[in-house]
């Protein structure tokens, strides 16, 4: 039988996993202003989860083809005439209630709850696989591409013009965002993945005169959050996803208070 | 080798015809200008230049090359609107600059004579961000020049910019002019257009004129053909009634 010292380490790890790859998207999120994405993208993951379980595939893989398939669809809405946010608003709600009616459907209440409000105390040695192959992937892509990314937000024309290629990197980005916010369900639920993604990113970038520290800062903040979480749920029995978004939030409001 | 050819070019964006037909040519080093009223197509052309947009038909030559190719394997120095970068972001002056060179080497030599050239080399370790409007200007203009390209393409370096800083660029351009490098500027300035320009292009959705140095005009006639319509001089006498 598992002990508890396990399940808090394994959940640890996790947590920190999770905290490291979606604050260093993060990062990129706040920096592109683009902060729903991270939240369709989350629901649409709720969705195809729900379709996968109806379905009997794999929750998982569903959820990350469906994700990176939408959210490519959605860069490229993003560079059209038609209105981003507008089609964020339309994804956001159609996908949560495709997913409440399916999981309703198929009789899944336990589904349905962790997959919004995530099971940190329950991922197993396959999801730490996951995470850990994810956030290599993020702090990879990160090595590589992370200046060329950074001034494509600064300035899209010149950069253009300097790295004809990268539109295909900025696909790429895309794409592992969706993975690390399908990720990040499994741990911290739909409804906080957003504020795994936005709230240290935002702290970080508030507290750096250089990107490259915003880099650093959030998922350091981020990482503090989810190990005083874990061990705040421990002491007073609360939910540690909800916990650690209280602290990430607390940082927050302290980094702008101090700011000023 | 001419440094810049456009033939017959037309662009259309949304399904609505923004330039039409524009030919014109640099045949030699010098200070060109594109001047024009408001959606007249300048931005457009310029961004059709530096191969940020495709035109449906016609051709661009940079130094007898397709511009798409040339662009491949040279630099174009180019400054674009103010509009397109983000003013407020976490960036240091120094990795603006680098921002202007291909290789990933860090060629730390390159980028402070840059900023030297543009008097901003003491702000290299600086926010960008927090940099007034005239110096945030020099320094992408350090970013432009930073590989040294043979021609340079700016749109509407000094709008927004205070009297006093827009002198400063222009005689920043001037140098850069005077040291051999072309230079193609945007300007809604016609006043600086016609006195120190080589030749002055107008677009209003096609080349309505095509001014040289040499030959001698009044800026009302150069108004009438570009804009449609002459100067009239705006006077206000003091002490009269409403």
């Amino acid at each position: 039988m598992t002990g508890l010292f396990e399940i808090y380490q394994r959940s640890l790890l996790a947590g920190i996993l999770t905290a490291i790859s979606t604050a260093i998207m993060g990062v990129h999120v706040v920096f592109r202003r683009m902060a729903f994405f991270g939240d369709a993208i989350a629901h649409v993951a709720f969705a195809a989860a729900a379709i996968g379980v109806i379905l009997g595939f794999s929750s998982f893989f569903s959820a990350v083809i469906l994700s990176v398939l939408v959210s490519l669809l959605l860069g490229k809405l993003s560079r059209r005439s038609v209105s981003e946010d507008a089609a964020i608003g339309v994804l956001f709600s159609l996908t949560m209630a495709v997913g409440i009616v399916l999981f309703s459907v198929a009789k899944k209440q336990r589904s349905l709850t962790s997959y919004l409000f995530g099971d940190i105390l329950t991922v197993t040695k396959i999801d730490l696989l996951y995470l850990s192959i994810v956030t290599g992937i993020v702090i990879l892509f990160n090595i590589s591409f992370r200046d060329a990314l950074v001034h494509f937000t600064f300035d899209e024309d010149f950069t253009k013009l300097m790295r004809p290629k990268i539109d295909v990197v900025y696909q790429l980005f895309l794409a592992i965002l969706a993975v690390s916010v399908v990720v990040g369900v499994r741990t911290v639920g739909v409804i906080l993945v957003s504020a795994f993604l936005i709230i240290p990113a935002s702290t970080a970038v508030m507290s750096s005169n250089d990107y490259r520290l915003a880099f650093i800062f959030a998922p350091l903040f981020s990482s503090i959050s989810v190990i005083l979480g874990l061990f705040l749920s421990l002491a007073i029995d609360a939910p540690p996803g909800a916990l650690t978004v209280l602290i990430q939030g607390a940082i927050f409001f302290t980094t702008l208070f101090v700011r000023r | 080798m001419e440094p810049l050819r456009v033939e017959n070019v037309t662009v259309v964006l949304n399904g609505q015809e923004v330039i039409k037909d524009v030919s014109f040519s640099i045949k030699r080093e010098g200070l060109y200008v594109i001047v024009g009223p408001n959606g007249g197509g300048k931005t457009t052309l310029v961004r059709t230049i530096m191969n940020l947009l495709k035109p449906s038909s016609g051709s661009i030559y940079i130094f007898d090359q397709p511009n798409h190719e040339y662009l491949q394997r040279n630099i174009v120095g180019y400054l674009p609107q103010r509009s397109s970068f983000r003013r407020f972001f976490p960036i240091r002056v120094y990795d603006v600059v680098k921002m202007g060179l291909r290789e990933r080497k860090d060629k730390k030599d390159l980028i402070l004579t840059a900023l030297e050239k543009v008097g901003m080399r003491q702000f290299s370790q600086a926010n960008f961000s927090t940099l007034s409007g005239g110096q945030q200007q020099r320094v992408l203009i350090a970013r432009a020049i930073v590989s040294h390209p043979k021609l340079l393409v700016l749109d509407e370096p000094v709008t927004g910019l205070d009297y006093e800083s827009q002198n400063e660029f222009y005689l920043l351009i001037k140098s850069f002019v005077e040291d051999g490098t072309t230079v193609l500027m945007v300007t809604h300035d016609v006043g600086f257009a016609m006195d120190f320009s080589d030749q002055i292009f107008c677009i209003n959705r096609t080349l309505v004129c095509h001014v040289s140095a040499q030959e001698k005009f009044s800026m009302d006639s150069f108004l009438v053909k570009l804009y449609g319509y002459g100067v009239k001089p705006l006077t206000h006498r003091h002490g009269e009634g409403e």
